[in-house]
């Protein structure tokens, strides 16, 4: 194991160029300050193989970056900032956003080096709690029922007086037909009690 | 094609959405915030501390830098640093840190804020391999580095290069060090020479690095690190003499160091003597020497000051004195000395008058701390000093006043365990019903006596009522006054006696129990943020674990193991400690006592400690086993006879596994009683970790986790039944060349594998693997290089679900599952895309096992992570949910959104996370979750939400509103309907 390292670390020293990727973080409208981002602000490649804290003045260097493809993200408390991927050449360095879960091959726009990153968004951890509202309460559909079978009691006798004798007769008519054909159907309350009443009788 | 996967992402995409509109998990709301739980945060016992427009910076054991409020306390700021700090300097606006490794890590920080204003490793670039030797901070603001090369490097404030100055050394030379006096930068080299050596001096401008002059100085000390740079003098030791040189001068003054008082004739080894510098502004330095009496080896020690050319005695220590207790500040030094037991002297000497010494003192007892391990002099007036004690603590003293503590201790916890507290009601029960004899009284006796007590409890249910009441009142007023968090951080005083705590209604109210590599037990309340019950401290003694060995039972108070090692004498040592109050518990059967005994040292240090599920009938304790790899051999923890025999019963299924000592295999073995009742473990099966590569992570269940529900039902009323088997255990093997992970499931009873499966294109280099364990399933998170076309760059989490059959309602034709029959379970799997690195993991442990659990990711950037089982499911569905999946409850396919609202933490920073234990409440749906390593936090989390307790959003106001609504409608519509029957009644 300790030879392969060393292997590995030698085949490093040798074949793979090392190259400064630096960038800088900067203010906008949701980070009016750079003193407010936290001390504890750092910046990591490819989640945490390379890792450094992001500066006073907002920078944050890399010295020595093997060659090859990074994933770039910012490690704040207080915001979220965008993530990039990053291809360190031997003497290049190429950005372009990126996204969690994305496939790797594809990428969103160029960012130009060295990077200026802005905050994307601030970091929400808590629920809204939702207070006491009167209009909430109304908003509850038992309320709305309660309200319109209220309305109904007061309205219906109205209407039903305005209403001429032939089309009352039509009306108590398609009641009753409408009372007939419930009573036709089995209620599902008889249907649970029909077995229970005949185990009963078997019973006694 | 094309549409297809369009649509898949638009399905990832709602996915996402709904996983962040539907509050799936528990939910953190802003005024709950540090309410119920606590987050104490620690930087670890100080190795260098100084104050500074009322803050103390300090640099501590565990690489954190900090600044502290003086008055308080308080952290204002602290960085965490991957290595140990080698040097610490600092002036007006700044600090610098210097990392103690192979190439030396300069880093400026921004003192006020704790900001990196910029760091560097390599700072001369022509001389790439030079390290870093040494800095200082110049009188403008600059930094001086000076590096292995000899080269001489100012930067600025901010970072950039101002000047170099690269000498022309032979191979003979070495830099020792540098120092700024009047202007004027001075880099001090040794140099070897045929006949005699020397030390060359060079001065360089500050302005422009421009050699003004170059002195030698016949010098021949007889090692580097005697020769120090004292505020424009460079000392060094020579034999019996102490030099000194005035930097600019090229004179060099000798002093015999058996002219002083403090070490005249007495025979001191030469070698011994030392010099340490006690403050960076200050002449004065602690110089100690070795001799030995009657084959004792004494310390003798003075603090000297170096005036002019001159070196005089400023403070004769003597004999009576421990390293590290001498502290300077200006021309004051300071030096503590333990009087007697109970208390502390402190020593207090001007350098510049010749007043006397001045006395102060200082009440602290060693029993509950141990000695001094460092001390500082911060302040003269008014008279501040810090004291460190050995049990990790610190002290602030004021005079001889004590004005805050901090109990640093628990940034050094090795292992925690939640214990259950005792019920008021029962524990104060009249009638001791366990000592009662079934046979002895009838049934009738023995209700009468429990009525007795109950008539005798009568006159408190006045009072019971109050308390109802008034904890109602308390939450009503919701916003209660909190006390500052770092008042609980503080360490008990001396005459402090632990108060009695009892168990809450809900079960919420536990202690825990922590055991630190300091050698101290601290029990800790889960509620008051947190605050110390008790602490117990063990000098030498290094713990390891803790176990709770009795819960609370009527009149038995709850008992814990702590086990750790004597550092001194190489043994390895058990506490057995009532958990209430910290005392060593004492059996009151006498017939067991002498194997009953609360402290056990033995010269045999056991390889591994298990508890096992059997306990011993005397005390009612949990029987331990201590395997001991050396010998093979298995001993049982008490050693009593009923312990044995209950025991005896236990053997035959006595069956444990174990990594080796160099991680190259996992081996079985089985318990078999030998010789004489002795007990040795024999091996059953090996499973070898193959060639190349290396085992990463292990995971099994916890021994006390229940399950509500042997399967899992599905939208179509089918039935998964899960594959449940206690011996189960994950491992995970790297093989770091060919970039792979295999996870393997392994019977931990017979050693067969249930299960393995390859991950390629994983990096085990720079990332873990982590490994949670929990009913039939398995989470593993580990980091992926996004090499293989369509997967993406990023950490990800496998989930392996364990179903007895392939198909629905499947099940093993067996009433039990036995370890020796060959069955293996049909596995489902997935893995999702997961936002964070990780760098421990635990899992949400509720009383019956009926709420979802959630999967708690200690991460990379000190926030924990709360992930509901439901996310981490191998069902959710890849395409449209169709009307089974919704009925399941299954969210569709996505990664593990980045949602900050998940985090138990919320924007808490817990540092250097180590571990993270769960603990069931009594209510269902809440579980206790404590982390630690370098901070402890500690909240409560309802995975399935709170369903058991009227939530706090329940609206009190909008029940009784609409009842009163209701009683207004009634009283209107009343006379109404009366008159419309009245009315009707008419026609």
């Amino acid at each position: 194991m300790l030879k392969l390292n060393i292997l590995l670390a030698s085949l490093f020293a040798t074949c793979c160029f090392a190259a400064r990727l630096e960038g800088s973080i900067e203010k906008n409208a949701l980070l009016q300050d750079l003193a407010d981002l936290e001390s504890t602000a750092s910046v990591q490649l490819n989640g945490g193989e390379y890792s450094t804290f992001v500066q006073k003045d907002g920078r944050f260097i890399f010295p020595e970056v093997p060659s090859g493809n990074y994933f770039l993200e910012i490690q704040s408390v207080n915001y979220i900032f965008p993530k990039l991927r990053v291809d360190v050449g031997d003497d290049s360095v190429k950005g372009a956003f990126s996204s969690l879960g994305s496939d790797w091959s594809t990428t969103g726009y160029d960012v130009t080096y060295p990077f200026v990153l802005k905050a994307k968004a601030p970091a929400e951890y808590f629920f809204k709690r939702e207070g006491f509202n009167v209009m909430n309460m109304f908003k509850n559909p038992m309320m709305i029922m309660m309200g319109v079978s209220a309305l109904m009691m007061f309205v219906m006798p109205k209407m039903m007086a305005n209403i001429r004798p032939e089309d009352m007769e039509d009306f108590n008519k398609a009641q009753a037909d409408a009372q007939k054909m419930m009573s036709d159907v089995p209620s599902f309350g008889k249907f649970l009690q029909a077995p229970a009443q005949s185990q009963n009788k078997r019973r006694k | 094609m094309y549409r297809q996967s369009n649509r898949i992402s638009i399905w990832l995409l709602i996915g996402t959405l709904l996983a962040s509109c539907i509050q799936i998990a528990h939910a953190v709301f802003e005024d709950q915030a540090g309410v119920l739980d606590w987050h104490h945060a620690w930087i670890g016992t100080p190795e260098i501390a100084t104050e500074r427009n009322g803050l103390i910076y300090t640099v501590t054991s565990r690489n954190v830098i900090a600044a502290l409020n003086a008055s308080t306390g308080e952290i204002e700021w602290r960085q965490l640093l991957e290595r140990p700090v080698a040097s610490f300097k600092m002036n007006d606006d700044a600090l610098f840190t210097i990392t103690d490794e192979k190439l030396p890590l300069l880093q400026v920080w921004d003192s006020p804020s704790g900001k990196l204003l910029w760091q560097d490793r390599k700072v001369d670039d022509l001389s790439k391999d030079a390290a870093i030797l040494d800095a200082v901070f110049l009188s403008t603001g600059d930094v001086a580095i000076l590096t292995s090369s000899g080269s001489v490097v100012i930067r600025t404030k901010d970072g950039g290069q101002h000047w170099r100055w690269v000498p022309e050394l032979s191979s003979s030379t070495t830099p020792v060090s540098l120092a700024e006096v009047d202007g004027h930068v001075y880099v001090i080299n040794e140099h070897k020479g045929v006949l005699s050596n020397s030390l060359q001096v060079h001065k360089l401008d500050t302005q422009h690095g421009i050699v003004q002059d170059e002195y030698k100085l016949s010098a021949s000390p007889k090692d580097l690190d005697l020769v120090k740079v004292i505020n424009g003098h460079v000392v060094w030791i020579e034999k019996n003499h102490i030099k000194t040189n005035a930097l600019g001068s090229s004179d060099i003054s000798t002093v015999s160091i058996d002219s002083f008082e403090a070490f005249h004739s007495k025979a001191i080894i030469s070698d011994t003597y030392a010099i340490t510098i006690l403050d960076q502004g200050s002449n004065e330095f602690l110089l100690t020497g070795q001799f030995i009496s009657d084959e004792q080896p004494y310390h003798v020690a003075a603090v000297l000051k170096v005036d002019g050319n001159a070196v005089k005695l400023t403070l004769n220590l003597g004999t009576s004195f421990y390293s590290h207790t001498v502290s300077a500040h200006g021309n004051t030094v300071a030096a503590l000395q333990r009087q007697s037991k109970n208390t502390l002297t402190l020593l207090l000497k001007h350098t510049k008058s010749d007043a006397e010494t001045a006395k102060s003192i200082i009440e602290h007892s060693s029993d509950h701390t141990g000695e001094v391990r460092y001390f500082s002099l911060l302040s003269t007036v008014p008279l501040h000093t810090l004291v460190v004690y050995d049990d990790g603590s610190m002290r602030l003293y004021h005079g001889s006043d004590l004005a805050w503590s901090r109990e640093e201790s628990l940034a050094y916890i090795a292992d925690s365990e939640f214990v259950d507290l005792p019920e008021e009601k029962l524990w104060s029960q009249m009638a001791d019903e366990t000592s009662e004899v079934p046979e002895q009284h009838s049934p009738i006796q023995r209700y009468i006596h429990r009525l007795q007590s109950d008539i005798a409890k009568l006159p408190e249910l006045p009072q019971w009522f109050l308390t109802r009441f008034s904890g109602v009142m308390e939450a009503l007023q919701k916003k209660r006054e909190l006390t500052p968090v770092y008042l609980s951080q503080q360490s008990l005083n001396d005459s402090e006696t632990p108060s009695m705590i009892y168990r809450d209604n809900f079960g919420l109210r536990k202690l825990i129990i922590s055991v630190t590599s300091t050698g101290k037990v601290v029990a800790q309340d889960t509620q008051n943020q947190g605050k110390l019950i008790w602490a117990k401290y063990y000098p030498n003694v290094q713990f390891e674990q803790v176990i709770s060995v009795r819960a609370a039972t009527v009149k038995m108070p709850p008992l814990i193991v702590a086990i750790g090692r004597n550092v001194e004498e190489g043994t390895m040592v058990l506490y057995r400690l009532n958990a209430l109050d910290g005392d060593e518990y004492y059996t009151e059967d006498a017939s067991i006592a002498e194997s009953f005994d609360p402290i056990l040292e033995t010269p045999t240090i056991a390889t591994k400690v298990f508890t096992l599920p059997v306990q011993e009938p005397d005390e009612r304790t949990q029987i331990l086993a201590l395997y001991d790899a050396g010998t093979t051999r298995v001993y049982i923890y008490p050693d009593t006879e009923g312990a044995r025999s209950a025991f005896s019963e236990f053997l035959p299924s006595f069956y444990f596994s174990l990594v080796n000592k160099d991680s190259t295999a996992i081996k079985g073995y089985q318990v078999v009683e030998g010789y004489r009742g002795s007990l040795t473990a024999s091996a059953v099966w090996n499973f070898d970790v193959p060639k190349g590569s290396t085992l990463v992570a292990l995971g099994s269940r916890s021994p006390h986790e229940k399950v509500a529900s042997l399967g899992r039902v599905l939208g179509n009323r089918n039935v998964l039944y899960k594959y449940l088997n206690p011996n189960l255990f994950a491992v995970a093997i790297a093989d770091p060349q060919a970039q792979t992970m295999t996870l393997t499931l392994l019977d931990g009873v017979k050693g067969s594998v249930l299960y393995q499966v390859t991950h390629e294109d994983v990096d085990t280099i720079h990332h873990d693997v982590h490994i949670g364990t929990s009913e039939n399933w398995i989470v593993y998170h580990y980091w992926s290089n996004g090499a293989i076309r369509g997967s993406a760059k990023a950490y990800q989490v496998s989930v392996l679900e364990l179903y007895e059959g392939s198909g629905e309602n499947e099940r093993i034709d067996s009433k039990s599952l036995s370890g020796y029959d060959n069955q293996r379970p049909h596995i489902r799997a997935d893995t999702f895309v997961f936002p964070y690195g990780v760098r421990t993991l635990g899992i949400t442990d509720t009383r019956n096992g009926v709420s979802t659990r959630e999967v708690l990711f200690g991460l990379n950037n000190n926030q924990i992570l709360g992930v509901s089982r439901r996310m981490l499911d191998s069902r959710r569905p890849r395409e449209k949910p169709n009307k089974e999946h919704q009925e399941e409850g299954l969210i569709p396919y996505g990664p593990i959104p980045d949602e900050r609202k998940m985090f138990l933490s919320y924007s808490l920073e817990v540092l250097g996370m180590e571990s993270i234990i769960t603990a069931p409440a009594l209510l269902e749906s809440t579980s206790l979750v404590f982390a630690y390593g370098l901070d402890t936090f500690f909240t409560y989390r309802a995975p399935s939400r709170q369903f058991d307790v009227l939530s706090e959003e329940f609206n009190k106001s909008q029940l009784l509103l609409t009842i009163v609504a209701l009683v207004v409608a009634i009283f209107v519509t009343g006379p109404m309907v009366r008159r419309k029957r009245v009315n009707t009644l008419w026609k």
